[in-house]
């Protein structure tokens, strides 16, 4: 009787587990924590959300200062008008000219521009997804949208380009997960100029005009032509740079800032002069963060308490306080771009009263670009919620008579680039220069003052063809070991060639 | 009765035509005899073995110690069972029989603490190494992890740190997998537990489960081992009472030799000097203590942080029983202030064992209650004792003008941004706390004899606290918070198990079966809440409710199940042959459906060969001799929840951008790629050993050796970084580990009051990563490097040939390292070399110093961990000294790459006043230089040293009083003892210490751990 309720018992409870082991105890239909990537692309505002994302990849990863390390670290730590305080050993490898495939920053850089070309990917793969039932104006949002992927894939491969050189791997579409995208192939030299000049002619006809004041920092048309300019003046055609550069100034919707300083204030966030720039806010309500970090990086440790990680370089100071304005005083660009001794240097960490003296030790010098702070940026000076432009108009003018020049037409060169020297009340040059004369002024003197530490300078040596000799006749530390064949690129980063050996590596890096 | 008589032959005669065994009878002239085993307390002892000697007819005793057993009337009996004498009773024609089984720790054959059930030490054909609780109970600790140090081969106890709120990892018989857990699986009383919140003084026994055969009954979770263990239960007795207490003081064992102020100035000096720097550029502060030393502070910033610690520890037990019920309870308290100023830690708890019988019933309960509670050192960003080795010595402690009291970098002087700890540890507030309510309850039920139907049903319940406060402050000039915040978060933890299982026990003539049937099903659910805010009326207003400003929160919460099948039949034939089998089917809710469900067998046999009749002649000299084998297989399942689920990111800062430099937009994206295809992965086990006993069990002797392959391993698959994504999960991954253990233990005694045992532990493994997804996968971690074909723990670093000493040398090694590129230039391979610096090899020959010329140099994985543990027992006196150390092995020392940089602003050790100078070339450290161009302090040979070392972990003398002294007093026992913990370590290691660890991929790698502390203590215990 017993045994047989036992068996009873133990069959009962042995086909109840069974029954529910082949139920659905064990099944999950999702991570409660995330979203389902089923319920996107379905509406006009995903268009925006995803966008949103693509555009986030110009300010990646705060937390680790790592917009920083792009705009700063990569596009000045290398140049003559940057000097460093040994400290981050991967910074400083850059700095010193002997980073190797494994450096962090080339490697870090790598993924995060390859990370947003993806999220640009997915906008083109799927805003064609949206319906389009009831919504009248969707058609042409979707074309706009696809034309702002298209900007922003552009400049992401634009920026490996300049660093990374041409023998990299390209993504048209978002990576599904097959064997072939984890190990892609490198296209051969030539494909990735190719694609980026046909994106930023492409993408212009689409893109709008202007946006309304709540959406500044997206891509318009003229976005799209300067960095199309910017990239012909970075491969030398000069004279497809000039119609792009034109399509900018004849828009009639640019300008310069009356006060130099105001670009880089935060106090005058997508101004006139502002072509492309990006965003950042000092404010984190909602726990957002995205803020830029560049002050507390940039300013002096005394008086700021700042890291104090880098120092304009001897010759820039020098060469700005050369570049007088017509009284025979020092422009305002030198006072917005470096502190230094002198009473009309005054950055915002200085109290009322207190002078050079009562911070610095005599005859130092530091940055003054980048370190700011305004209670309305942000609760906190170390944070940093002033926008960082990439192209300004000033930028756009002066490779615009850079153009002029080069084709000759010097007179109109002077002109613009008087343009620039005007804002600034610097001492107009003579409309007597040569062309070569004006072509070694906008080399040695104008682009170098106008556009200190905006990430020009490196690019610009590389493109004229004079890095080497400006490196050591300007006293870059350790400008001996710079070597043009290897140095004027990154290392495609040593992780690549763990899984794909069979890649080709920059000239003068190991795998 | 003839119906139950009836019933019980059925059962067993279905048992015997399953089995295949031939039928029996029982004998005309035997009786029944009926029998009742208790122990020295009266205690009914269940699961005792009872066997007619010379036969294998036997039986188990049942819940209330009775057994019934049909023997000749003139049989011999023989009753055996865990630390327990065994005794041999002539049955006499007796009927009825009480037994007093007497302790003997020293016994053989005891029964050792398996899975679902207990084996006898001799008919274990598997691997298991149990270790009793009178041997942990002892030890003053409150980590029951920590006790665990030495005490059984194989068992690995990893210190991380020595800092307050860290516990150490355990891992069992080396490396099973990478990339996931290496922790074993532990069970307390039969429910999976954790044991931070183990009282180390509850432990009963302790078995580590280590091959397939033993662990396969847990399956899923049991590839890195199992730990099975038992909290003490109440006995038939009457009550008992015991008290026990200890305090303990904390140093730190070990100083670095650092710099002082005046060394500091001329060391930096020295720095920038060779760097060319013009003294104009130098840090003010150098020409500042030039004029003025008396400026600035001296502060050997070690002798700030460190400091004399305080460890107490307080713990009552009580038990009692009686026939039908028996209870324990505990409780305990420990405190200690840590050698870390500002840190230290608290533990509490109780527990409740009951249980209660009637008839064929009996129900028990465990409840346990455990809390926790820390304050951490304060993150400053980099690990505490980095900080102190870099902060300059004329940084001052303390400085009035600041915020908060403390100093650190003196403003306008350019000083480092190396945090004052000190300041940090006391100013901000970072405290952890965890409380934790575990209640399992069991129903027993004996419809007949043998065959025992447990259901068991248990929650545990964990509640974390963490909070951080930082207040506003101001240390020196570079650290500074303007604005108080403070973040919360809590989470909760709840485990679920409903458990049935079967047993039955049968043994005939020279058979004796043991079967196992068993399910269980498991849930675990997790949420964490958590917020912050910033600025607060003032820094006693730390309560969330007055932040003024930055508001955030998170929330989230997962879900995973188990499910599972298990089952075991054990077999001996006449104690000689021993065979197991075992299974466990396991169902996951961490894998897709598809891949939900995993078998793991497992096999082992077993013979005893002294038990052969021709051993008959040896066994004076060896009594026991046991060859055993097994295989099988087992699981790891331990991948993060819902990997294989496609998800689209949203509202996070990567992906979120501020159109128009003010709000925030929220950005969505797809920001990784599901693994979608993910499934168990299987370690197949292969284990042999020889146990072998000598002189009446007077040594004991055990080797074992094992080779676990693991396949499928849940490993990481590298794609191109040029995806944009992360690593996939994929069961691509293989590992090798092969190992061999040793175990000797000495039982002696000289006169009549002597008496002495000795353990002596070794354990030897090597593993190695065979496949990975990526065929050239490596990982690198500094000088640890992990990749296919190498074994875990391998050193890769460039080698170093020497100083320069002169101009001609630095041109000569120029000339004759590099190579010449497409323009035609030479490019030396270390282009700033200058005299002072070091040589590096190029090991591969192609003229570049890159991550290729990296050579192994050395290895962080011991060829050897060893263990000796020493009791010695004189009159009144006992001694207790427990020894441990690793063998051949390398360390990476990262605090030596610290204190010998003089790249930067840091401070420097000693060893920089040494620093190769034009005047001083002998020498092995090389120049100073600010900025260090040739990159002496890249991962070299210089920081790679032997990191053998032998430490006195544990020290006791105690003293018994007597008897009389304790009866006058109204005590059953008291016991006074002084010792300590590592009180010393014999080692050529520099550093701290050599026995912190960091991970499988980084093992022996030193970077900036806390030390362990060295204690001296005094206790007592005593009893009524």
């Amino acid at each position: 009787m017993k045994l047989k309720n036992i068996f009873i018992f133990a069959s009962l409870v042995g086909s109840t587990l069974l029954a529910s082991c082949t139920g659905s105890y064990l099944d999950e239909d999702r991570n409660p924590n995330a979203l389902s990537p089923s319920i996107f692309w379905k509406s006009e505002g995903d268009i925006f959300k995803g966008l949103t994302a693509a555009y986030a990849g110009l300010q990646p990863t705060i937390s680790w200062a790592i917009p920083f390390e792009r705009y700063i670290v990569i596009d000045n730590y290398r140049s003559d008008e940057l000097d460093y305080r040994p400290d981050v050993g991967s910074w400083m490898q850059l700095a010193m000219y002997n980073n190797e495939s494994t450096n962090s920053v080339g490697r870090t850089e790598w993924r995060n521009l390859y990370t947003s070309i993806n999220y640009c990917n997915q906008c083109l793969d799927h805003i064609g997804d949206v319906p389009e039932e009831g919504n009248a104006g969707i058609k042409d949002i979707k074309a706009r949208g696809i034309a702002e992927a298209r900007f922003l894939r552009a400049f992401y491969y634009y920026r490996i380009f300049i660093n990374y050189g041409e023998r990299v791997p390209m993504f048209l579409h978002e990576i599904v997960g097959t064997d072939e995208e984890f190990y892609p192939p490198q296209v051969e030299a030539g494909v990735l100029k190719k694609f980026i000049e046909t994106e930023l002619s492409e993408c212009q006809s689409d893109l709008p005009e202007s946006w309304d004041s709540s959406m500044a920092g997206r891509a318009t048309k003229y976005t799209a032509a300067a960095l199309l300019g910017k990239y012909y003046m970075f491969i030398g055609e000069e004279e497809k740079a000039k119609t792009e550069f034109a399509k900018v100034i004849n828009s009639n919707r640019y300008g310069l800032m009356e006060n130099y300083g105001d670009n880089f204030d935060g106090l005058h966030k997508n101004n006139k002069e502002s072509v492309l720039e990006v965003q950042f806010t000092g404010f984190f309500d909602g726990g957002h963060y995205e803020y830029n970090l560049f002050t507390v990086h940039l300013g002096p440790d005394s008086g700021c308490g700042a890291y104090e990680e880098a120092y304009p370089s001897n010759w820039l100071f020098e060469t700005m306080k050369k570049d007088v304005t017509a009284d025979g005083e020092y422009t305002d660009r030198l006072y917005q771009t470096i502190i230094f001794d002198d009473p009309k240097s005054r950055p915002f960490y200085y109290d009322e009263g207190a002078s050079f003296s009562d911070y610095h030790q005599p005859g130092s010098i530091y940055w003054r670009k980048y370190v700011t702070y305004d209670p309305s940026l942000g609760d906190y000076w170390d944070n940093s919620g002033f926008n960082v432009p990439l192209i300004r108009y000033a930028d756009i003018l002066l490779l615009y008579a850079e153009c002029l020049n080069n084709e000759g037409n010097t007179g109109e060169a002077i002109r613009y680039i008087n343009q620039v020297r005007n804002r600034v009340n610097a001492v107009p040059i003579p409309d007597t220069m040569t062309k070569d004369e004006v072509l070694k002024h906008l080399q040695d003197i104008e682009r170098p003052c106008e556009l200190a530490l905006e990430g020009s300078r490196w690019y610009d040596l590389i493109r004229w063809g004079i890095i080497k000799q400006a490196l050591i006749d300007h006293e870059k530390p350790f400008a001996n070991n710079f070597l043009e064949t290897k140095h004027i690129r990154l290392a495609i980063p040593h992780d690549e060639f763990l899984m794909n050996p069979d890649w080709v590596q920059n000239e003068g890096y190991t795998k | 009765m003839n119906e139950r008589k009836d019933y019980r032959e059925k059962v067993m005669k279905l048992f015997l035509i399953l089995c295949l065994i031939l039928p029996f009878g029982i004998s005309a002239q035997d009786l029944m005899l009926k029998g009742h085993v208790i122990d020295q307390n009266g205690e009914a002892v269940i699961g005792a073995s009872v066997i007619q000697k010379g036969t294998n007819n036997g039986v188990a005793t049942d819940i209330n110690g009775d057994f019934q057993l049909k023997v000749p009337a003139n049989a011999t009996i023989v009753v055996s069972y865990i630390g327990y004498a065994t005794q041999q009773i002539a049955v006499g024609g007796r009927k009825e029989l009480t037994i007093e089984l007497k302790e003997n720790t020293e016994s053989l054959d005891e029964v050792v603490v398996i899975g679902y059930g207990t084996q006898k030490r001799s008919n274990v054909s598997g691997s298991v190494s149990s270790v009793s609780g009178d041997k942990i109970n002892n030890l003053p600790t409150s980590s029951a992890e920590a006790a665990l140090q030495g005490m059984a081969p194989g068992l690995n106890v990893n210190f991380a740190s020595g800092a307050a709120g860290s516990s150490p990892s355990l891992q069992v018989r080396g490396v099973t997998t990478y990339g996931t857990d290496n922790s074993p699986l532990v069970i307390i009383d039969g429910v999976p537990g954790d044991m931070s919140y183990l009282n180390p003084e509850d432990i009963k026994s302790m078995s580590v489960l280590k091959d397939a055969a033993t662990a396969a009954i847990y399956g899923s979770r049991a590839a890195a081992g199992v730990i099975l263990i038992e909290t003490y239960r109440g006995a038939k007795a009457k009550p008992k009472i015991s008290v026990s207490a200890y305090w303990g003081m904390d140093r730190i064992a070990k100083k670095l030799d650092m710099c002082n102020a005046a060394e500091f100035i001329s060391v930096a000096k020295m720095a920038r000097t060779n760097a060319g720097q013009n003294p104009s550029s130098w840090p003010a502060y150098i020409a500042a203590y030039d004029k003025d030393p008396s400026q600035f502070g001296d502060t050997d910033w070690q002798d700030e942080y460190y400091r004399t610690g305080f460890t107490q520890k307080y713990n009552v037990g009580y038990t009692a029983g009686n026939d039908i019920s028996n209870v324990a309870v505990s409780a305990f308290y420990s405190k200690s202030d840590a050698i870390i100023v500002g840190t230290g830690d608290q533990r509490y708890g109780f527990r409740l064992n009951s249980d209660m019988k009637t008839g064929k019933f009996k129900v028990g309960e465990s409840v346990n209650y455990g809390h926790w509670d820390a304050e951490m050192e304060a993150n400053s960003g980099f690990p505490g004792i980095y900080q102190v080795t870099n902060i300059e010595p004329i940084a001052r402690l303390y400085d009035d003008s600041c915020d908060g009291g403390y100093g650190g970098a003196i403003p306008g002087m350019n000083m480092s941004d190396a945090a004052n700890m000190v300041g940090f540890n006391n100013l901000v507030q970072n405290n952890g706390s965890n409380d934790y309510i575990k209640g399992s309850v069991y129903l027993i039920y004996e419809p007949i004899k043998g065959l025992m139907i447990k259901g068991q049903a248990s929650r545990d319940l964990r509640f974390g606290e963490s909070r951080l406060f930082r207040p506003t402050y101001e240390l020196g000039a570079m650290k500074w918070n303007e604005s108080a915040s403070l973040s919360e978060s809590n989470t909760r933890t709840v485990n679920d198990l409903l458990e049935l299982t079967a047993t039955y026990n049968l043994g005939f003539k020279q058979h004796e079966f043991d079967f196992l049937l068993g399910a269980s099903q498991e849930q675990r659910r997790y949420k964490i809440l958590g917020a912050s805010g910033s600025e607060f009326e003032n820094n006693d207003m730390g309560v969330l409710d007055q932040a003024r400003k930055d508001y955030s929160v998170e929330g989230s919460k997962t879900r995973s199940r188990m499910r599972s099948f298990f089952g075991r039949v054990n077999y001996n034939w006449n104690m000689r042959y021993l065979f197991m089998a075992s299974f466990r089917y396991d169902g996951s809710s961490r894998f897709a459906e598809g891949n939900h469900w995993g078998f793991f067998p497992s096999f082992s046999a077993g013979w005893n060969i002294a038990n052969e009749p021709f051993w008959e002649n040896m066994r004076e000299h060896v009594s026991s001799f046991k060859l055993r084998a097994s295989y099988g297989a087992l699981g790891n399942q331990s991948v993060p929840l819902y990997l294989y689920i496609p998800t689209l990111s949203s509202n996070e800062d990567n992906i979120n951008y501020p159109f128009d430099g003010r709000n925030v937009s929220q950005g969505y994206a797809v920001r990784s790629l599901p693994s979608r295809f993910i499934k168990w992965e299987t370690t197949y086990y292969k284990n042999i050993g020889i146990d072998l006993s000598l002189w009446n069990n007077k040594l004991e002797f055990s080797i074992e050796g094992y080779i676990k392959d693991t396949k499928d391993m849940l490993s990481s698959k590298n794609i191109s970084l040029s995806t944009g994504y992360g690593a996939l999960t994929v069961n691509d991954g293989k590992l090798r580990t092969t190992g061999l253990e040793m175990q000797l233990i000495y039982h002696g005694n000289a006169w009549n009051d002597f008496q002495y045992d000795l353990t002596f532990n070794l354990s030897h493994y090597k593993s190695k990563l065979v496949a990975m997804a990526d065929p050239n996968y490596m990982y690198e971690y500094g000088a640890s490097r992990t990749y296919v074909g190498g074994y875990f723990g391998e050193f890769w670093a460039y080698e170093t040939a020497g100083i320069i000493q002169n101009e001609a040398e630095a041109a000569e090694w120029k000339r004759s390292n590099g190579y010449t590129d497409s323009q035609g230039n030479w490019i030396p391979m270390q282009p700033n070399a200058a005299p002072g610096d070091f040589r590096f090899v190029d090991q591969n020959g192609d003229g570049m110093l890159d991550s290729n010329d990296k050579k192994l140099l050395g290895n962080g994985c011991p060829k050897a961990s060893i263990a000796l543990n020493v009791n010695l027992r004189y009159k009144n006196f006992d001694l207790l000294a427990n020894f441990y150390g690793d063998l051949g092995v390398d360390r990476y020392n990262y605090t030596k790459y610290q204190l010998e940089r003089m790249d930067t602003k840091f401070n420097y050790g000693r060893n920089a006043l040494r620093a190769w100078t034009p005047e001083h070339p002998n020498t092995d450290i090389p120049r100073a230089v600010y900025g260090d161009p040739n990159g002496n302090i890249r991962t070299s040979d210089r920081f790679i040293e032997r990191g053998d070392f032998f430490r006195l972990n544990n020290l006791q003398i105690g003293y018994n009083l007597p008897s009389k002294i304790c009866n006058k007093i109204g005590l059953n026992n008291c016991r006074v003892y002084i010792g300590g913990t590592r009180i010393f370590t014999i080692t050529g290691y520099k550093g701290y210490d050599p026995s912190t660890n960091g991970g499988i991929d980084r093992m022996g790698y030193d970077y900036a751990s806390s030390p362990l502390s060295r204690t001296f203590m005094a206790g007592l215990k005593f009893g009524f």
